[in-house]
């Protein structure tokens, strides 16, 4: 139960449309796009301002009670649900404050989706660059709070390379502003800690943005290999050779059949694996990539390259690979997201580890990768019917992840730890490494509140997560 | 010493190198196999650590950005250890971004040991070009539009010309120089300010600087003083608008009020208790 004078005070600040408190609106709040985890906030509260936002949290200090940011709730590792706290709704903050052409600058509130800011400076050619596949629903704030990727990151980095600064609540509610309008800092960059930093260490409140320039000519290919080892060894050599692709994604087999029968996107379904390849810049530097790309090619590809001739084509293309994980709905009736990241040299390798750990758990698993990135997400399919097959799929996806630290690489590329992977953390940090980031989370949050339960292992996490599970599944 | 270049995987596109190496040594060791850290070009005797601790910048930035975008790891001496502070892969977002705030930090949380890069392939070298003479305006409005990979303006006595590293000759009448003369530049300051503010800035200080060399995609003009005793009417201009400025002999920003003061000297605690490196000269 929520404190009353705590209820009390709420409606002095707000009205009630923006307050959620009954159980079965809750329990819309209950998942994010992790489905094997969730939890029942006991409030949900809709700020429409920085000023509110501080409010509420004042107010979760003075009574003890922890609270969690949400955007359009499309995480992928729990990170926006909350056991019994506060969950602080910004989906109301979606103004675009500022758009400053000249500067190529935006200053958003975290309520923005993605997409719409690049489709309100596409007619000056500038577009917002990282483009997670959620673009469509997904908020910055979301996309700062993770550190988001998607298929350019490969050429234009990670959300974090575009974020100039931003406006922050902490969570003892006071408001600072973490950089700024330009673009060179010199001293501790908190922005970085704060981009990537899962809500944990305060509310994001206003992100000062950098646009791209927008390339002149952008061509797209589609190659396919009857053998997914060669797809992988193409992707070093490309990349080796001196082209840097916009994209170089990968999908096997599974993946494949999914989208040919979701939607018909063009995709060999005679093929063991694709890669979806897209060079941008200049014209004459795109023809020149593409002349090497095709001649590298060659080497590896089992179909002759199906090359994008106009714009409808290209979407085509992409709505394949944007719309392939959803695509694996139609071959079982559930799957668990993975999000791993190797070094690219490794790729073959890896992906070979997958197949055979999918083997031993008797689990289908279909690949796709931001290749290029070496961030690798295996789809392992189940029935939540199947408490044993649930069981294994956590266990599958922990040990898909351990293979990926025992090449030297990360727990997560892109979908963050949340509450999905705290508890292998000490598997990738050392005890001086998690205490480190630890007492970073306590210098900025002492009293634990800002979205607690996420990032750092607690004692029977596991345990936690199982509990979670259980009740989005059997309850 | 350690080898400049401790590990190399071209496949992989990254290096690990040694905090101690110069870029000159690591950046001919790399191009071995056509790839390179797109970052400066610097002073030839400047260390990796040094452009890690001061977030130097030269004019490659202006196509690849600054140094936070290829860093993508550090061995971190602290006290009586050391630690990685990232992962050597292409993106992790498991934990808070520590190798990040080590960038422009003075080494003050702690002595970069080794950095671990993303590459950039290259098929042709990138080679120093000069223009023609030129005004501001022109340069400025050419920079603009320029696609190049590394861009700089730089004011000799009155005229401007543009700097540029590229693999091949650019329009508006290049030609291949040695920029040595133009590398011994001593500027005093160094100015931030939006990229559009850039004309207009040195509208405001030309009296007082002897030249200029000006980055201008990152808003950055650093100037050369024509007396020391002009630094307070420069500080002046700097308080309008959004401009920062910053001593460019050791990197110190001219002090402003600042709400997270005490954050930062927390900060530095949690890495270095008993203040064993550098003070950040911000918090000094």
């Amino acid at each position: 139960m929520l404190p009353k004078p705590f209820i009390k005070e709420l409606n002095n600040h707000f009205q009630s449309g923006s307050l959620i408190i009954h159980p079965d609106e809750l329990t819309l709040y209950a998942l994010d796009g992790l489905q094997l985890n969730s939890a029942i906030p006991k409030i949900v509260i809709l700020p429409e301002s920085t000023d509110q936002v501080s409010q509420i949290i004042k107010l979760c200090n003075k009574y003890n009670l922890p609270f969690t940011a949400r955007g359009a709730g499309t995480g992928l590792s729990g990170g926006a649900v909350s056991d019994g706290g506060v969950i602080l709704q910004l989906s109301r903050m979606n103004q675009i404050l500022e758009i400053d052409i000249p500067n190529r600058i935006a200053v958003v509130q975290p309520g923005v989706v993605n997409v719409h800011l690049t489709q309100m400076v596409r007619e000056y050619n500038l577009h917002f660059a990282p483009d997670p596949s959620s673009q469509i629903v997904s908020t910055i704030g979301g996309n700062n709070a993770e550190n988001a990727g998607g298929p350019h990151t490969l050429k234009y980095g990670v959300t974090a390379h575009h974020i100039l600064g931003q406006k922050v609540v902490l969570p003892n509610g006071s408001i600072v502003n973490f950089g700024d309008k330009l673009r060179y800092q010199n001293g501790f960059d908190f922005s970085s800690v704060f981009t990537g930093s899962e809500g944990t260490l305060g509310i994001t409140t206003e992100i000062i943005v950098e646009l791209t320039l927008s390339p002149d000519t952008v061509e797209t290919f589609l190659l396919s290999f009857d053998n997914y080892k060669n797809a992988a060894d193409m992707v070093s050599e490309v990349l080796e050779t001196g082209i840097i692709p916009a994209a170089l994604e990968f999908m096997d087999k599974l993946c494949i059949k999914a989208v040919e029968k979701k939607m018909k996107a063009g995709y060999p379904e005679n093929s063991e694996a694709v890669l979806l390849v897209e060079l941008d810049g200049n014209r004459d530097k795109v023809q020149e990539d593409s002349n090497l790309l095709l001649s590298i090619a060659n080497k590896y590809i089992s179909n002759p390259p199906i090359r994008a001739e106009n714009k409808k084509e290209k979407e085509n293309l992409w709505k394949g690979r944007k719309h392939a994980a959803g695509a694996m709905g139609l071959l079982a009736p559930a799957y668990y997201t993975n999000d791993g990241v190797v070094p690219r040299h490794c790729l073959t390798e890896v992906l070979k580890g997958i197949y055979q750990i999918g083997k031993n758990y008797n689990l289908q698993i279909g690949n796709l990768c931001h290749a290029g990135d070496g961030n690798i997400h295996p789809l392992i399919l189940y029935d939540p019917g199947n408490k044993t097959q649930v069981e294994k799929v956590f266990e599958c996806s922990a040990e898909i992840l351990l293979l990926c630290l025992n090449f030297g690489g990360s727990l997560t590329g892109e979908h963050g730890i949340g509450a999905e992977k705290k508890s292998l953390m000490p598997r990738m940090f050392n005890e001086t490494q998690l205490s480190l980031m630890m007492d970073i989370k306590n210098l900025f949050d002492p009293e634990n509140l800002s979205n607690p339960g996420k990032i750092f292992p607690t004692k029977g996490s596991c345990g936690e997560l199982n509990q979670n599970r259980n009740n989005v599944l059997y309850g | 010493m350690d080898n400049p270049v401790i590990n190399h995987h071209p496949a992989n596109l990254t290096a690990t190198v040694s905090g101690d190496a110069t870029i000159e040594d690591i950046q001919e060791i790399l191009s071995e196999n056509h790839q390179f850290i797109p970052i400066g070009p610097f002073d030839i005797k400047i260390k990796i650590r040094e452009a890690i601790d001061f977030n130097l910048l030269g004019c490659l930035n202006h196509k690849f950005g600054t140094i936070k975008k290829w860093l993508l790891n550090t061995k971190l001496e602290m006290k009586n250890e050391m630690i990685q502070t990232g992962s050597n892969v292409m993106k992790n977002v498991a934990g808070y971004d520590i190798t990040g705030v080590l960038i422009g930090a003075q080494g003050s949380l702690g002595k970069i040991r080794t950095a671990t890069f993303k590459l950039y392939p290259y098929k042709k070298k990138l080679v120093p070009f000069i223009s023609e003479k030129m005004d501001l305006k022109t340069a400025i409005e050419i920079s603009n539009n320029f696609p190049v990979s590394g861009l700089q303006v730089i004011n000799m006595n009155v005229d401007c010309y543009i700097i540029v590293y590229s693999d091949e000759v650019p329009e508006y009448n290049f030609i291949e120089y040695n920029p040595s003369k133009i590398d011994n530049f001593q500027n005093d300051i160094r100015f931030v300010v939006l990229p559009s503010e850039i004309i207009s800035l040195i509208e405001k200080i030309e009296e007082l600087v002897s030249s200029f060399c000006i980055f201008p995609s990152m808003g950055i003009v650093d100037v050369k003083l024509r007396s020391q005793s002009d630094k307070g009417r420069i500080e002046k201009i700097s308080e309008q608008g959004d401009c920062r400025i910053f001593n460019i002999s050791d990197g110190k920003p001219i002090p402003r009020n600042c709400d997270n003061l005490e954050y930062l000297k927390s900060f530095k605690k949690l890495f270095d208790p008993e203040n064993i490196f550098p003070r950040y000269k911000f918090i000094q």
